[in-house]
């Protein structure tokens, strides 16, 4: 979907049809469920914040200024209701990174070790890998949610990559140098 | 272990902890849970914008788009019957007629029509020089189910065929005179384009019902009893741009009075030294149409450009 094409679908939303809003939903559902989860590390509760950001959305579009920054807002958007629905069920936490240090409910070994070692990055860090991991998502679909360019998603993602491996490392994780 | 595989162990190990597959949205199920919210957001856009250029951009989106450059005429077609369906009503009694239209039009799926698009020159467009006027006639069936087929008729004679198929998602373009044709896959942007949201009749009426209007009165069209209604202001359906401002602005719907459905649309107006304009007539609601009536019969010595 261009940004043309998004900025119509808004405009169309904007003249009533609410069924132009769920294209736009559908385009990045994917997207801020992934931020969510970056924030919670839940899958479930992600889900919900997904859904809690499209109607806060939805109900102050008409404040949206720069259409074309659309999914920059919506990621916003999901940032604060990601983070307000982690704070209410863990108040006085650190919402950064609680639940991925936790084992966040599977008990691979490996799975959680490599959930710890996210969880040891910094937000942004741990935004940029989520999302490029969370449903196989492309440098294109991750820019138009994080306003970076594609050639400074994949240095960060280079560079976050070989955190990770560092950190899985000296967790007594064999077998992976970046 | 070399960097490569290392970096692909590190990237399954990655997606394995933290990946989420079939993901998808549940539009509808959204829409149920925020029922309420959603009828405020309509009541509250309800209100008119006149600044607010949704048929201009819908148009822009569609000439950008290669499915635009592939069936321009088709195109051609849809704007003209959005933008004259984007004007609407004031609070008196046409207004009242024009929801009953809306509710109608919620119950159409398809539909057959003809329509015109016409230039002349300024210095004629009052007189009797119609010698002078270009027209171009098409015959347009439109299926939600199915897609569309325009056929383009220049003196007469088929001059242009433009089909798209939903079930097999194509585009196919013909023209007779040349014998030639082209038959493209579409891409999800284009498909997106062409869904019934941006050609839904219902549209056209929802439009109608936003803007200020004037009341026509009654006349008959194709022996039907017919109630217009008119809008001269620039900015709901089309806007000056360029160097050359549109004036003269008028477009018109006329409903049938007993099946309150649209009968006949108009759109008309000056650009530069040009008076411009086209019309939908003998429309069809609901007409049964069939895969095959949208398909194109390719004769066989026609060649793929």
């Amino acid at each position: 979907m261009t940004k043309t094409l998004e900025t119509e679908l808004l405009n169309l939303v904007l003249a009533g049809d609410i069924g132009s809003f769920g294209k736009l939903c559908d385009k990045y559902y994917n997207s801020i469920a992934a931020i969510a989860y970056s924030v919670l590390a839940d899958h479930q509760l992600a889900e919900d914040a997904a859904q809690e950001t499209f109607l806060r959305a939805f109900k102050n579009l008409k404040k949206l200024k720069s259409k074309e920054k659309f999914g920059l807002w919506l990621a916003q958007i999901c940032r604060n209701v990601a983070k307000d629905m982690f704070k209410k069920k863990l108040k006085g936490t650190d919402t950064d990174t609680l639940l991925f240090l936790s084992d966040g409910g599977n008990n691979e070994h490996e799975n959680q070790a490599v959930k710890q070692a996210i969880g040891r990055l910094s937000s942004c860090e741990r935004e940029l890998i989520i999302l490029r991991y969370y449903n196989n998502m492309s440098q294109e679909q991750m820019s138009s949610v994080l306003g970076l360019s594609k050639a400074a998603i994949n240095n960060r993602l280079v560079r976050t990559r070989k955190k990770i491996a560092t950190l899985l490392k000296n967790n007594g994780f064999t077998g992976i140098e970046l | 272990m070399n960097k490569q595989n290392n970096k692909k162990q590190l990237d399954e190990l990655i997606s394995h902890a933290v990946g989420r597959e079939n993901l998808k949205f549940d539009f509808g199920k959204w829409k149920e849970q925020n029922q309420k919210e959603i009828q405020d957001f309509q009541v509250e856009i309800k209100q008119p914008d006149i600044n607010n250029p949704v048929l201009t951009n819908i148009w822009r989106t569609i000439m950008n788009n290669r499915i635009t450059k592939f069936a321009a005429a088709a195109v051609i077609i849809i704007a003209v019957m959005l933008g004259i369906n984007y004007i609407g009503g004031s609070p008196d009694g046409v207004s009242v007629a024009l929801g009953e239209v809306l509710e109608k039009m919620e119950k159409i799926n398809s539909y057959t029509c003809e329509m015109t698009s016409w230039q002349v020159p300024v210095q004629s467009s009052s007189g009797t020089e119609s010698a002078e006027k270009k027209a171009v006639t098409m015959q347009f069936r439109y299926s939600d189910e199915y897609g569309f087929k325009m056929e383009q008729y220049t003196d007469g004679q088929p001059s242009l065929i433009v089909c798209m198929l939903r079930k097999s998602n194509e585009g196919i373009r013909i023209w007779p005179k040349e014998k030639k044709y082209i038959r493209v896959q579409l891409t999800d942007e284009e498909r997106a384009i062409m869904k019934p949201q941006e050609m839904d009749p219902r549209e056209w009426v929802r439009l109608f019902l936003a803007a200020d209007y004037k009341t026509l009165g009654q006349k008959v069209i194709d022996g039907a009893t017919a109630e217009g209604v008119e809008i001269n202001e620039l900015g709901v359906i089309r806007k000056s741009s360029g160097q050359s401002p549109i004036k003269n602005y008028a477009a018109r719907l006329w409903i049938d009075i007993n099946s309150q459905l649209p009968v006949q649309l108009e759109e008309e107006y000056t650009l530069g030294s040009v008076h411009t304009g086209g019309s939908g007539k003998h429309f069809q609601w609901n007409v049964v149409l069939t895969p095959s009536d949208l398909e194109p019969d390719i004769p066989e010595d026609y060649t793929h450009k």
